[in-house]
């Protein structure tokens, strides 16, 4: 072989290996800008999702307070009135006075009992006045008196204190994932670790031995355009810039809830 | 127009290919950043000797010596757009390493292989390697770091393509250039046409490139 068919071969080889590389440089650039555009879409179509879920939470909620108030408090201030007028017509007679004095009064009772129960489901009077501790302190409390399961809560001592906007979140959150866990997950023990690092950061661990629920069914759930308690936590997480994760080992279920620094 | 003429004449049209990015670049120079004006800067120079070079050969004389002169120039200028490219902090440092280690081999080319006689075969050999792993490790350096927009809006992509082209379809003629000036006219002209055709390419590229947007880099 000559040295000029050397030349010839190897200018030729050489430059198809060039336009090789750039072509291929150009189609893998190509390929990476349809996945960012891919996962982009996904992501945004991921985030109504969650809007779509944070409002159908919301109305939920507000249904709820709106059966409460018309079904407990106005049929109890309508027994109340009743009452009154009963004891109006029969002031004369002391005897029946008294005693639809003594219903009106339990009435009463009633009433500002449920009107606690709505304030409660509005915002915990405890969650702003003594924290967000003691908050879930006393929700667990109300779950364990009424033996649907035994909830337990472990807190190490620190002079930590969370601000109250993450506070209200990160209780609701709870209450959601407990919710789930008595609704879905069959859970008879639950315990939950809060940590508190700082006004921002936090990590909350709730173990329990309920149904096995991993990031993957959650993954899975979503795909079907399922799952709407599951999506206002995850909604209500991303907005105290935490996130959250599933988890199943042999010693059992794992919901892991974690501010970005945490 | 026998094929001698017409390889004559192909070979004078990719010297003068050379005017072709320095017009755009005229249109363009506003929208420079400092990787574009130092490739403006090299383009002008390479347009001077060319005309320098044609100067020559109408005269008959040949000054191998400039080809050296012309290797380190463009090897220098190369290197600091790429070293600017990879967003080295110490751009200028390491650019001066890379420059000064050419011109030792620059020098040993001229003093002790090739000599004034010949072609700077061994510097443009060295030069050409050299660029080429630059031009693949700034492609590994995109696709590591993938731009947010398409690729080929990018001055980048078209210099980097422009030089890979380049040097590696002209490396066998570098390789082989001090075999070609002892050859008959017809042959070193048939073979030159190859280098001719890659320099149009890339000179068209390097105006490609002048055309793009300088916000990647």
């Amino acid at each position: 072989m000559t040295p000029s068919i050397i030349i010839i071969f190897g200018c030729l080889a050489m430059s198809i290996l060039a336009i090789g590389i750039v072509l291929f440089v150009i189609a893998y650039q190509k390929r990476v800008l349809a996945n960012q555009n891919e996962l982009a879409q996904a992501e945004n179509r991921f985030q109504a999702q969650l809007i779509e879920a944070t409002l159908t939470t919301e109305q939920q909620e507000r249904e709820k307070i709106a059966r409460n108030l018309h079904d407990d408090i106005g049929t109890s201030l309508n027994i109340l009135r009743l009452n009154l007028e009963k004891i109006k017509r029969n002031a004369s007679r002391a005897e029946t006075a008294e005693k639809t004095a003594d219903t009106a009064l339990e009435m009463v009772s009633s009433t500002i009992q449920n009107l606690r129960m709505v304030s409660r489901d509005l915002m915990p009077a405890t969650l702003t006045k003594i924290g967000l501790v003691e908050s879930l302190d006393e929700l667990f409390k109300q779950i364990n008196e009424s033996g649907a399961t035994s909830i337990e809560l472990v807190v190490p001592e620190t002079n930590a204190k969370i601000d109250n906007k993450t506070g209200v979140q990160l209780y609701r959150i709870c209450q959601e994932v407990i919710n789930n866990l008595l609704k879905h997950g069959n859970a008879s023990a639950i315990k939950v670790y809060v940590t508190l690092l700082n006004e921002k950061n936090f990590s909350m661990e709730v173990h329990h031995n309920g149904v096995k629920f991993t990031d993957d069914d959650v993954k899975k759930l979503y795909d079907l355009n399922r799952g709407v308690g599951l999506k206002s936590i995850e909604s209500r997480t991303r907005m105290i810039n935490a996130s959250i994760h599933y988890k199943h080992n042999d010693h059992g279920s794992i919901i892991e809830i974690k501010s970005a620094q945490a | 127009m026998t094929l001698e003429t017409f390889l004559n004449y192909f070979n004078r049209l990719s010297s003068y290919s050379a005017v072709i990015p320095l017009i755009i670049g005229i249109f363009y120079i506003r929208t420079f950043n400092l990787v574009l004006k130092v490739l403006f800067c090299y383009l002008f120079f390479s347009f001077l000797f060319e005309i320098y070079t044609i100067y020559l050969i109408q005269l008959n004389q040949y000054n191998l010596f400039s080809y050296y002169l012309f290797s380190v120039v463009e090897f220098s200028i190369f290197t600091f757009i790429y070293m600017t490219l990879f967003r080295f902090k110490q751009k200028l440092s390491i650019s001066i390493i890379f420059i000064l280690i050419f011109i030792l081999v620059a020098y040993i080319d001229y003093n002790h292989i090739n000599g004034h006689e010949h072609m700077n075969e061994l510097s443009r050999n060295v030069e050409s390697i050299i660029l080429i792993i630059f031009a693949i490790l700034f492609f590994r350096h995109i696709i590591l770091n993938p731009l947010k927009e398409n690729l080929v809006t990018s001055y980048s992509f078209w210099f980097n393509t422009a030089i890979i082209v380049y040097f590696s379809g002209s490396f066998f003629i570098f390789l082989f250039s001090n075999y070609m000036l002892d050859k008959s006219p017809s042959t070193f002209l048939a073979i030159y046409a190859i280098h001719s055709f890659f320099n149009i390419t890339f000179n068209i590229l390097l105006a490609v490139a002048l055309t793009k947007k300088t916000n990647d880099a």
